[in-house]
């Protein structure tokens, strides 16, 4: 096997792109990682594209070949990976593995989605179509509906204050403001969450995410390429998948996120890295108590102690285990199927001492979670600075 | 009409929304003075409901108290004028959802109010002659009536269920006869297409409730050889609360025995569900070896006539479901805006 | 929803049919093709109980397609009779009277329409018991 490495980056701003379609988002996205590497869209022996919604509110299936062809690639092996919110880091998992079994050299990961042009009505229904279609479709019940019953079942079980846990929101705003490409590059108060619309009791909407556009590509070569092309570069040093039942009610509790433990856990035991060596963490919170649900089932404290982390202070840029270091998917933004490959970016900015006004000091080993329905699907990827 | 074999009712329910409406809140919307409404308030269908799912409701608490399985019941029959498909039966959902099917007949009767009890007459010929050992008949309404029309007042929602079946130790009421008197009277009528119904004002009395209902009723009791004060209880048609006390005192019939069947004055007029929960309301309270007259009255025109007498197993029997009483306290006041949403009324 | 999408599941709106696994008497509920747990495909038709209690809930306000109209309206989370857990959407409650702990039972509903003219789709429910 050999060692894989992210050699260069490009993304475009997380926003309600008016002026762009799919096609021109995914397109200045992969200019810029190439041109960011010096390597023309020739040299490319393959691609990944994730998305989740091309075709359900864009009716656009066939993604991969019509993208690739939008870049004038028509003889390379592309793909299209639908993994829910996981899609971006599972292209990230899959291309790791052409690259690291020698069945490529040269691949591209390019993460877009566009959620910005459809009513609020349909966007819901969107976000809900990762859920069992044949029972649940136009029955009501929806994806907020069922976060709502995981947290208030967080907030009953360790007595906590949802204002307590919808900070998590605040620092992702706290770190968005310095970051250039974030969809809301503003502070957020705990009043403002508070007063904001209720989603589905207790939920308000100013700690989930939002619909946005957006395009983030990464460019993966083997590690010696990566020397030999003398870029600036970073390690994917392991890609880790777990899977849990879907339908909550099969769980056999609401909290227990089996498969972000075994993700997490597989990703320290294959590499030794434990979570104290970690010099940050890009958090999966489409929710506020998704988010710090993640921050104990990652090992970053105990559980029922992930508010306290943010209490504290040690999730900022300065902190002990910065989190969400650009803003995470409230406030840098999540365009679904991107997310994975937009903490993949922040990852290799981190680590090549390039994230600027974020930067994290002596960053040298980066965490991603990139989650699918409630955990249903977990991918963990681990990046560690190199050279 | 007498059948052969004797038939009678071996199960029966009710169900009748949560929602309720003042008819002094209909009032103070139209500009009507509160001294003159028909009655006090009446169920409204929530937005999630309609005869479907009210005859579905009915229909398990009747399953329920007649103690048989599902499988066996042999006919499923919705009367209603409110059928959320013009074209597709009610009663194959209804059988689908109680567990009937596929070995049963199934099908849609509407004869304005009285389609209930049309049902009623179709189950009591199907189970004396022994093609069906079990026979549903469910009356059911969701009614519409037009903005500030005086229908609008009494337009009620909900329904009831009986089976039928051969008089045996299970019955609760047997029928003692039963007699029809339809004449083609237009008092009331909507046509295909139309949302609300049209109603003839006062010639929906004399020449339309009272005349059919009378006839049917004497019609009933001439061929029994019975007279009025064989009855322990009688229960009318209710459009309102004065017609069925009016029409009782035509017969020589005192008020004390209507009385336990009117529901009108909370519920409205529930149209295919009146004389059904009517009918249920007594059976709630009667005494085996009550005599219980009932006479529908369906616009177009037609009433039903029926002698049931109760069997000691309705002790028994009544309690294992919800009675009318219970659906009567559970209320829920809604406003006219409110109302006029759950109802559709709203143009959108 | 298409016709037959919605007919082929209609004995689980209708009737809360699950199957139950024959050989490690798992109960599923929707119905499944294999068994999670045992691998087995011997699956049976088993019926859920129509009475359960209301374990948690919530308020929904941000509606889904169709639902525009309709909120707000409550989405619980119900333990049934034989301790088999269904989200499902709770009727007849006011939204400031809805408990834990409630006992509830099943009740079939109209969905809301989904096209003007098109199919009636029913599905289960819960409501508060009526005594």
């Amino acid at each position: 096997m050999r060692e894989v490495a992210v050699v260069s980056v490009g993304y475009t701003r997380v926003s309600e792109h008016w002026e762009k379609s799919i096609k021109g988002l995914f397109v200045e996205a992969a200019l810029k990682a190439l041109e960011n590497a010096d390597l023309s869209v020739r040299s490319l022996d393959g691609m990944y594209v994730a998305n989740v919604f091309a075709g359900y509110l864009q009716g656009q299936t066939n993604l991969a070949n019509v993208l690739a062809d939008s870049l004038g690639v028509y003889d390379k092996f592309a793909i299209s990976i639908d993994a829910g919110g996981a899609s971006g880091a599972l292209a990230i998992h899959e291309a790791y593995k052409d690259v690291a079994h020698g069945v490529r050299d040269v691949v591209m990961v390019c993460g877009v989605e566009k959620m910005s042009e459809t009513s609020p009505q349909e966007v819901v229904s969107a976000l809900t179509s990762v859920a069992d279609q044949e029972y649940l479709r136009y029955t009501g019940i929806t994806v907020h509906s069922l976060a709502a019953l995981i947290y208030k079942t967080y907030l009953r079980r360790f007595n906590k204050k949802q204002e307590d846990v919808a900070l998590m929101s605040v620092v992702d705003h706290e770190h968005a403001i310095t970051c250039s490409h974030a969809q809301y590059p503003f502070k957020l108060s705990v009043e403002a969450i508070m007063s904001s619309a209720i989603l589905a009791d207790p939920i308000r909407a100013l700690e989930v995410i939002s619909p946005s556009d957006g395009s983030a590509a990464i460019i993966m070569c083997p590690h010696e390429k990566a020397k030999e092309l003398g870029l600036s570069h970073v390690k994917l040093v392991t890609s880790q998948i777990a899977r849990d039942k879907f339908n909550l009610m099969e769980r056999d509790d609401l909290l227990s996120m089996k498969a972000l433990i075994e993700a997490a856990q597989r990703a320290y035991n294959s590499t030794g890295i434990t979570p104290s060596d970690l010099s940050f963490v890009e958090l999966y919170d489409d929710y506020s108590v998704m988010g710090v649900i993640a921050l104990e089932k990652l090992g970053l404290c105990g559980p029922g102690e992930g508010v306290e982390l943010l209490k504290n202070g040690e999730v900022k840029l300065s902190g002990s285990i910065p989190v969400n270091t650009f803003g995470g998917l409230k406030a840098r933004g999540a365009p679904l199927g991107a997310v994975g490959v937009y903490q993949a970016v922040e990852a290799y900015l981190q680590l090549t001492g390039n994230a600027g006004p974020n930067q994290v000091k002596n960053a040298r080993i980066g965490l991603t979670q990139t989650s699918c329905g409630f955990n249903s699907i977990v991918v963990i990827n681990l990046f560690e600075a190199c050279c | 009409m007498r059948p052969d074999d004797d038939v009678g009712i071996i199960g029966y329910g009710v169900y009748i929304p949560i929602y309720r409406i003042k008819t002094s809140e209909i009032a103070k919307v139209w500009g009507k003075l509160n001294d003159d409404l028909p009655v006090e308030e009446k169920a409204v269908a929530g937005p999630d409901e309609d005869a479907v799912t009210i005859a579905i409701e009915a229909a398990k608490y009747a399953i329920r108290r007649a103690g048989i399985r599902p499988e066996e019941i042999g006919a499923v029959y919705v009367g209603t004028e409110s059928k959320p498909y013009a074209v597709k039966p009610c009663s194959t959902i209804v059988a689908e959802a109680i567990g009937a099917t596929p070995n049963v007949l199934a099908a849609d009767y509407e004869f304005a109010c009285k389609a209930g009890t049309e049902a009623f007459q179709a189950s009591i010929g199907l189970v004396a002659s022994g093609m069906v050992e079990y026979a549903m008949a469910i009356g059911v309404d969701t009614a519409q009536s037009r903005p500030a029309d005086a229908l609008e007042y009494t337009s009620g929602s909900g329904g009831g269920a009986f089976i039928f079946a051969k008089k045996n130790d299970e019955t609760i009421a047997y029928v003692e006869g039963s007699y029809s008197f339809v004449t083609d009277t237009p008092d009331f009528w909507r046509r295909d297409g139309e949302r609300y119904p049209y109603h003839m004002g006062r010639f929906t009395g004399e020449p339309a409730y009272f005349r059919h209902t009378i006839m049917a009723a004497k019609g009933l009791m001439s061929e029994l050889g019975l007279r009025p004060s064989d009855f322990s209880y009688a229960v009318f048609h209710q459009p309102n609360y004065r017609f069925p006390l009016k029409a009782a005192r035509y017969l020589g019939i005192p008020d004390d025995k209507v009385k336990p069947s009117l529901v009108c004055l909370n519920v409205g007029n529930t149209y295919s569900g009146s004389s059904m929960i009517g009918l249920a309301a007594v059976l709630d309270v009667a005494k085996p070896g009550d005599r219980i007259l009932l006479v529908s009255y369906g616009s177009g025109a037609g009433s039903d006539a029926f002698s049931f007498v109760v069997q000691d197993i309705i002790e028994e029997k009544r309690d294992r479901a919800p009675k009318v009483s219970t659906f009567l306290s559970r209320r829920r006041e809604i406003n006219y805006s409110l109302y006029a949403k759950f109802r559709n009324k709203i143009l959108m | 929803m298409a016709t037959s999408a919605y007919w082929r599941t209609r004995l689980q709106r209708y009737r809360l049919m699950g199957n139950k696994c024959s050989t490690c008497n798992k109960i599923f509920f929707p119905p499944r093709l294999v068994c999670p747990y045992c691998g087995s495909v011997k699956l049976s038709e088993s019926k859920l109980p129509e009475r359960g209690r209301l374990v948690d809930y919530t308020v929904v306000y941000s509606a889904p397609e169709c639902y525009e109209t309709v909120i707000p309206y409550v989405v619980g989370l119900v333990e049934l009779e034989n301790g088999v857990k269904i989200v499902a959407p709770i009727t007849d409650v006011d939204v400031n009277e809805v408990e834990e702990g409630m006992e509830v039972e099943l009740t079939i509903r109209r969905l809301p329409e989904q096209l003007e003219g098109g199919m009636i789709c029913y599905t289960y429910k819960f409501r508060p018991v009526i005594k």
